[in-house]
């Protein structure tokens, strides 16, 4: 019996994908990753049949590399030439919503409009934070990848969120980590020693996760979303950091200047008018009640005026609905999750970025650095950043949108990136979601006692190397 | 999102105004002049990847507006018209022909109109706000002929 058969024995030929049909959707990704060709594509519908897929590939010793949407820009959910793709997306089950102890049971294949959708339907005013990326993407993909969403600022980057994790090792073992390693409920990492933190970033070479407790948060029922627009980007940065102090928004994040005419088509923004914003920044404010919200704005309008005094220019705020109604193409940013169709629907189809987190006190330097070497190569210096977890770091992302048809053009955005990668390490930012290639280009700059205990992770939980080995490349 | 329709801010000054609808611009890659397909006049985007958030934003206004028969009759009347407009430091000329605005960034040398305001002030203008306060407060100021900015006006309403 060949692969494709043994593993239509165990999960039914409608959930096994081979080479007599189209699997190109899941050989490449936004990126400029060369593609890889997977072999198959199973769809496990439970965590019993994760297990046995594990199993049956650490027998046949092929690797396999989960996936849920493939949004991912890094090339982790691309699997090596030949292996297996566990596309996760038919276990999107919300197992459960505890409304008192606020978090989420959910299954991988989880979107965010998906959950979106149903604390809407079931009236439950709780909320969470959604990331840039695109609505039908997995929640459980982001928070393993320790991303961020819109309210990271408040309440820190994805992996945060997370209650506890139910996980198959590469042996096919099923663990549970955080409370419910002990307790009924899910809800919280501690105060066990964190397990839970050996499936973090390490970008499925661990595990599979098949289940995942997710924090939510109270949604205050006043709430406002605000616009402002900044002559320099510096300002912004200070303004972003000024107020992550005062605590009085749910979330401050910037985009810069090119951002605003990619959103009226202007694939490629070559020049920026120096009489024109050079950044945009984005408030959220909330309230239990009108009274608390008004206060706020009160605070935020008495900075803004201070921030003005002290020379930095800016326009007055605009609430976003004002800018919808003077343009639709503003709605983008009016409700989240969204798809930003200019980052990923464009001609050319290419979305690659450098995401770092660092420290916020560096900003202004990473800027300069980030926004020379795009303009050095051609690129608009599109920059998307924001305060994390109170200002104690915050994310500096930098995106060139790209023709993926174009050789030149896919190298010109490696070459690119990894000059970024190398100006934010000499200021101390570190690459997230760190694809592969970032790693082979850093790794001798990880403390070394780090690397050896990574690998020691590594051999001890996977020693045939069965879940994605092409992430983390320490060896090679 | 909750709106706090009772706060006094930044909402208020332009609540009530409706958006007529989008139009879909047609994206030139090698950055020439950015054209739309429309029922009426051509609105075109002089070197659209150097253009200026204002003459984007206006393109997109004139764009939307000139669907509306009354506003393409409106956009007969006012060809052929040179008119300079500057917000917050950002200018472009709006260069009127028979059938086809022309959006360029920087201000012709020569024009029948000039206006100039904050980015604040033309937003406001945009959405319905009243022209002549602003224009006595002098937080609007023109140049030129003014009949042919009250005759502008109407196009530049969302």
């Amino acid at each position: 019996m060949d692969l494709i058969e043994r593993f239509q024995e165990l999960l039914g030929a409608d959930a096994v994908m081979g080479p007599a049909q189209d699997l190109s959707g899941y050989a490449s990704d936004y990126t400029e990753e060369e593609p890889r060709n997977p072999a198959l594509v199973v769809f496990p519908g439970s965590a019993e049949q994760v297990q046995a897929v594990v199993r049956l590939a650490r027998e046949e010793k092929v690797s396999l590399t989960p996936r849920v949407s493939g949004s991912n820009v890094g090339g982790l959910a691309i699997p090596p030439e030949g292996g297996v793709v566990v596309d996760l997306s038919r276990m999107n089950r919300i197992i459960d919503v505890q409304q008192e102890d606020m978090y989420a049971l959910i299954e991988p294949g989880v979107t965010w409009e998906q959950l979106k959708a149903h604390l809407a339907r079931a009236e439950i005013p709780l909320r969470m934070g959604y990331p840039l990326s695109p609505p039908d993407t997995s929640i459980v993909a982001n928070c393993l990848l320790d991303g961020l969403g819109n309210l990271s600022m408040r309440y820190g980057s994805m992996a945060d969120w997370i209650g506890g994790l139910e996980v198959v090792l590469p042996d096919g073992q099923l663990v549970r980590t955080g409370a419910p390693a002990l307790s009924d409920l899910w809800f919280a990492r501690g105060p066990l020693p964190d397990l839970t933190g050996m499936f973090v970033g390490f970008q499925g070479r661990t595990g599979i996760v098949t289940k995942m407790a997710f924090q939510l948060w109270p949604a205050p029922p006043f709430r406002q979303r605000i616009f402002i627009l900044m002559y320099d980007r510096n300002g912004a940065f200070r303004a972003m950091r000024d107020l992550a102090r005062y605590q009085i928004c749910d979330d401050v994040g910037g985009l810069s200047w090119t951002t605003g005419k990619m959103l009226f088509d202007v694939q490629r923004p070559l020049e920026r008018d120096p009489d024109e914003p050079e950044f945009f920044l984005y408030l959220d404010l909330s309230g239990a009640s009108q009274r608390e919200l008004d206060l706020r704005l009160e605070i935020l309008t008495d900075y803004l005026d201070r921030l003005q005094a002290d020379g930095f220019r800016l326009e007055k705020p605009l609430a976003i609905e004002t800018l919808v109604r003077l343009n639709p193409r503003f709605a983008k940013f009016a409700e989240f999750p969204t798809r930003l169709e200019f980052l990923v629907d464009h001609p050319g189809g290419g979305l690659s970025w450098v995401g770092t987190y660092g420290p916020m006190s560096r900003f202004e330097a990473f800027g300069d650095a980030g926004f020379a070497i795009m303009q050095r190569h051609g690129m608009p210096p599109t920059l998307v950043s924001r305060p994390m977890k109170g200002a104690h770091f915050g994310v500096m992302r930098f995106i060139a949108t790209f023709d993926k048809s174009s050789d030149e053009e896919r190298q010109l955005v490696r070459q690119m990136s990894t000059e970024i990668v190398d100006a934010g390490l000499d200021l101390g930012f570190i690459p997230y979601k760190t694809p592969p290639w970032v790693v082979r280009h850093i790794r001798h700059r990880l403390d070394p006692g780090y690397v050896a205990l990574m690998r020691r992770v590594f051999e001890a939980v996977d020693p045939d190397r069965t879940l994605s080995p092409h992430c983390w490349p320490l060896d090679d | 999102m909750v709106q706090n329709d009772g706060r006094k801010w930044c909402v208020a000054l332009w609540a009530g105004f409706r958006v007529s609808g989008v139009v879909e611009l047609a994206h030139n890659a090698d950055h020439g002049p950015m054209t739309t397909e429309t029922t009426g006049p051509t609105v075109l985007v002089e070197d659209p990847g150097r253009m200026n958030l204002l003459g984007l934003i206006l393109a997109d206004i004139f764009r939307r507006g000139l669907q509306d028969p009354m506003k393409q009759k409106r956009f007969s009347k006012l060809a052929p018209a040179v008119i300079v407009v500057q917000a917050s430091g950002m200018v472009v000329t709006l260069g009127f022909e028979p059938d086809v605005l022309r959006v360029t960034r920087g201000a012709a040398e020569r024009f029948r109109s000039r206006v100039e305001g904050s980015l604040d002030t033309l937003m406001a203008l945009s959405l319905g706000g009243p022209m002549v306060g602003p224009w006595v407060a002098g937080r609007l100021k023109t140049r030129g002929s003014l009949l042919l900015l009250f005759k502008l006006r109407p196009l530049l309403q969302v």
